[in-house]
């Protein structure tokens, strides 16, 4: 668990449409059932327009500003490969952990045309060196397997649960089970299958 | 989970809430009967959430059709004895800033809370500005919540004030309190009903301004003792410390953020503050006694840093006194934890290093990446509006963006015109400035044809007295309003065109059209917006009857139809793109920038994408080789 004066720091990032904040708000109240001083910030601009969608989780007594000061982030849930990139080198503290999904979606347009869409293996590389743990998956595919293809956001939480999240994974799906309301059987196997892929790297 | 949350009675509970969310459950436990505003960033859950909840909970809530009607509404639930609440954006005050100072002179009967949240680097607003001026101009107590926790505590806080003093209270909030969730401790629903009734011996009114100006400084006087004593002022000091940090509002949780990173717990004391006016003179005369050096930390303008030095002044006692005025905190933009630190480090002469060594030695690793660029959603009304103005009229003298013409442009969803590729507006200013700014051109004798794009609920906000005085004053301009039937920027809110209020009921539709035509304006046609020659054609009719015009596109929000379609469920049959006839040339993502276009490219043709796509038909209108065909639409609706 968090120590009374410290706290542990996630970012979830994706793009609009993709269950950022759901994941985000799962996380939160989790943490506040479990006694956790909470302080979610979401940067959500142009998230129903296809645009980025930023969700600053900070939980514990040691943390004050709505957003996470740079460079202190312990774990970067990353729905989307540019958008995970795009924040962690921002954001994620020296040996902290990234796990992401491998699925891009493309740039509606971009201002600057001749910048295409960098190889995933590429910003990977990159992160390597910031980070612990980089692990990638194919969230997508995992969430067709579990019967539900949006469900993108329960197999990174599943993922995330299974490296850094300070709470049980039985405890996770407690919470979704209550909250909601509709394919609960798969949202809770796109879960178990983020999790187990990651427990068993 | 918001609305039942919002009414669960389970006292002490803890919850996860917005702290908009908050103050709507402030408003519950403070018993506010009456709620009013008008939709904006970042206030506009405030209401949402408190409506979730009215019927339930018996109280009334409203979205008016601007904050100043919003404010009058609310006022008059004050006068008749009941706890009333208006809730709206900071440059929303701005429009309820005239009724707003008289109540604050001719004074209330119920609790008036008037809570003002501000978009600090006005991230979706056309400025910056710090509300708790508007509360010292006004001379009426101001809250300054720092967390969601005391955003719900505040609106109890603020109508006991309210009764008390019989001022109206002003709360302000910024994005970072407004838009953070966080762990809320609930406190007891009031289940006071209070029976509405206006006192007829008492004239409420400002006339005789300086004896009411009097009685309004006493009643003033009356609370500031109790506001020293408002539970979100806190000091935090053990004596000794080399530093005193002002913290008022959300600066709190930068400042002791900063702390915490540099570690100098021992060497800072903090004063907590979260009464903005009257300033607490007795708690900040006490505490810049004990400091040779004090930094003040706030969210705005150097509201306290001001006057704190008023204060020194007064008690004869000179500390050095930092903030945005002395430069060590820029004076725009919001605060982050990182400026805090600079600046605290730099006074006590501290290292600060924000960038971690690991990350600075691979700067020169990083690659450049792309951004995702603004864009309207696939199949918005407005956008094929913005395709016809855009090419109905050839020759002419075009600027650096193609344009042979002027457009004032609004407050809205199209205000993504703003921005590149579609760099479609000459101005945009404020709620319906389009249709007064275009007023304003033609008057001066602009030479190029001049239109004002606007809204539907921006037109009802504020676009029907610049209308009217284009119909008296003779304004020769183009007035296009695109209704979509819906306030759809900030959230899908409904409007007057929508045929239903906030409290669900429903209500007539009112059409632009017919407000137009009672005014009298020679030019009033509707067009269908994804008909592009219906449009382009009649833009140039409008040009050619050499007079004041209104043209109304109608088309339903694609977000709105894209859930009705959901709800109802059907789908949509998107047009087929024909491999043989796409020759690849980007017209339609040039110029639509249609998020269900999709281009590969590897084989360097457009598809689209059946998830998103509204079939509105306006690709298949422009593609110069006819590839799209097919696709059933929108009409089903």
């Amino acid at each position: 668990m968090i120590a009374s004066n410290q706290n542990i720091n996630i970012l979830i990032v994706g793009i609009g449409g993709q269950g950022v904040l759901v994941a985000s708000q799962l996380i939160g109240t989790v943490a506040v059932n479990s006694g956790l001083k909470v302080r979610i910030s979401e940067d959500i601009g142009q998230a129903q327009r296809g645009g980025p969608v930023v969700s600053h989780i900070r939980l514990g007594g040691g943390s004050y500003a709505p957003i996470t000061p740079l460079h202190t982030v312990d774990l970067v849930i990353g729905f989307e490969p540019l958008e995970t990139y795009r924040n962690t080198v921002k954001f994620l503290k020296p040996m902290g952990d990234i796990v992401f999904n491998t699925r891009p979606i493309y740039p509606a347009w971009n201002p600057k045309e001749e910048l295409h869409y960098p190889p995933i293996d590429k910003m990977a590389e990159i992160m390597k060196k910031i980070a612990r743990e980089v692990i990638p998956l194919d969230a997508a595919d995992l969430a067709r397997k579990a019967g539900n293809p949006v469900a993108v956001n329960m197999v990174m939480l599943g993922a995330a649960t299974a490296i850094a999240l300070p709470f049980t994974p039985d405890a996770m799906k407690g919470l979704i089970k209550d909250t909601i309301s509709r394919d609960i059987t798969s949202n809770l196997q796109a879960f178990d299958y983020g999790f187990q892929r990651v427990k068993s790297r | 989970m918001t609305s039942s949350t919002i009414l669960e009675n389970v006292l002490e509970k803890k919850v996860l809430l917005l702290g908009n969310q908050g103050f709507a459950r402030g408003a519950l436990e403070a018993g506010i009967q009456v709620a009013t505003g008008y939709p904006g960033t970042p206030s506009s859950e405030i209401l949402e959430t408190l409506a979730g909840a009215a019927k339930a909970a018996g109280i009334y809530v409203e979205w008016s059709v601007n904050e100043k009607v919003a404010f009058e509404v609310a006022y008059a639930a004050s006068l008749a004895g009941v706890r009333a609440m208006v809730a709206q954006k900071s440059v929303g005050l701005n429009v309820a800033l005239d009724p707003f100072m008289v109540a604050n002179s001719v004074g209330v009967e119920g609790g008036l809370v008037v809570i003002v949240a501000d978009d600090p680097s006005g991230h979706s607003s056309q400025n910056e500005q710090d509300s708790r001026w508007l509360g010292k101009f006004a001379e009426i107590p101001v809250l300054e919540p720092c967390d969601p926790q005391e955003a719900k505590d505040s609106v109890k806080i603020a109508c006991e004030l309210s009764e008390k003093s019989k001022l109206l209270v002003l709360i302000r909030t910024v994005t970072r309190v407004s838009h953070v969730r966080g762990d809320v401790t609930l406190g007891d629903i009031s289940k006071e009903r209070r029976e509405p009734k206006l006192n007829r011996d008492i004239v409420y009114s400002g006339f005789m301004a300086v004896p009411k100006h009097q009685q309004h400084h006493q009643r003033l006087d009356s609370i500031r003792g109790e506001l020293e004593r408002i539970p979100f002022n806190r000091l935090e000091a053990k004596g000794g410390e080399k530093l005193g940090i002002i913290a008022p509002g959300v600066g709190y949780t930068y400042a002791k953020e900063a702390i915490q990173l540099l570690g100098i717990d021992d060497e800072v004391a903090v004063l907590k503050l979260g009464v903005a006016y009257p300033i607490p003179e007795k708690l900040v005369g006490e505490f810049i006694k004990n400091y040779e050096q004090i930094l003040v930390i706030e969210e705005g303008f150097p509201y306290f840093e001001e006057q704190v030095k008023a204060i020194a002044y007064e008690r004869d006692t000179r500390p050095r006194i930092f903030g945005k005025l002395s430069g060590h905190l820029p004076q725009e933009g919001e605060l982050t934890t990182e400026m805090t630190a600079e600046a605290t480090s730099k006074i006590l002469g501290k290292q600060y290093v924000p960038v971690p060594q690991i990350i600075k030695s691979i700067e020169k690793d990083l690659i450049e990446i792309p951004e995702r660029s603004l864009s309207l959603c696939a199949g918005c009304g407005h956008m094929s509006l913005y395709y016809a103005m855009k090419h109905a009229f050839k020759g002419g003298k075009k600027d650096s963006y193609g344009k042979n013409f002027i457009v004032c442009g609004d407050i809205g969803c199209y205000a993504v015109w703003l921005y590149p590729p579609y760099y479609m507006f000459n101005t945009h200013i404020c709620m319906a400035a389009s249709i007064g700014i275009a007023n304003g051109f033609n008057k001066v004798g602009i030479e190029e044809l001049v239109f004002a794009f606007i809204g539907d609920s921006t037109f009802f906000h504020a676009g029907m007295p610049p209308l009217l005085n284009a119909v008296w004053n003779n304004s020769k301009i183009i007035v296009i309003v695109s209704d979509n039937a819906t306030t759809a920027m900030t959230g899908n809110q409904p409007s007057p065109s929508t045929g239903v209020n906030l409290m669900g009921d429903s209500s007539p539709i009112i059409k632009v059209e017919d407000i137009a035509t009672a005014m009298q304006v020679p030019f009033v046609r509707v067009v269908d917006s994804y008909n592009i020659k219906q449009v382009m054609d009649t833009i140039q009719e409008a040009r050619d009857s050499n007079g004041l015009a209104v043209i109304v596109g109608r088309r339903l929000c694609a977000e709105q139809a894209r859930r009705q379609l959901r709800r109802r469920g059907l789908t949509i049959t998107p047009p087929t793109v024909d491999e043989e006839k796409c020759t690849g040339c980007k017209l339609c993502i040039q110029e639509l920038h249609c998020p269900a276009l999709v281009w590969h490219e590897d084989t360097k043709k457009v598809t689209i994408n059946p998830v998103l796509c509204v079939s509105c038909g306006v690709c298949s209108q422009i593609c110069p080789t006819n590839a799209f065909s097919g696709g059933e639409g929108i009409d089903c609706l």
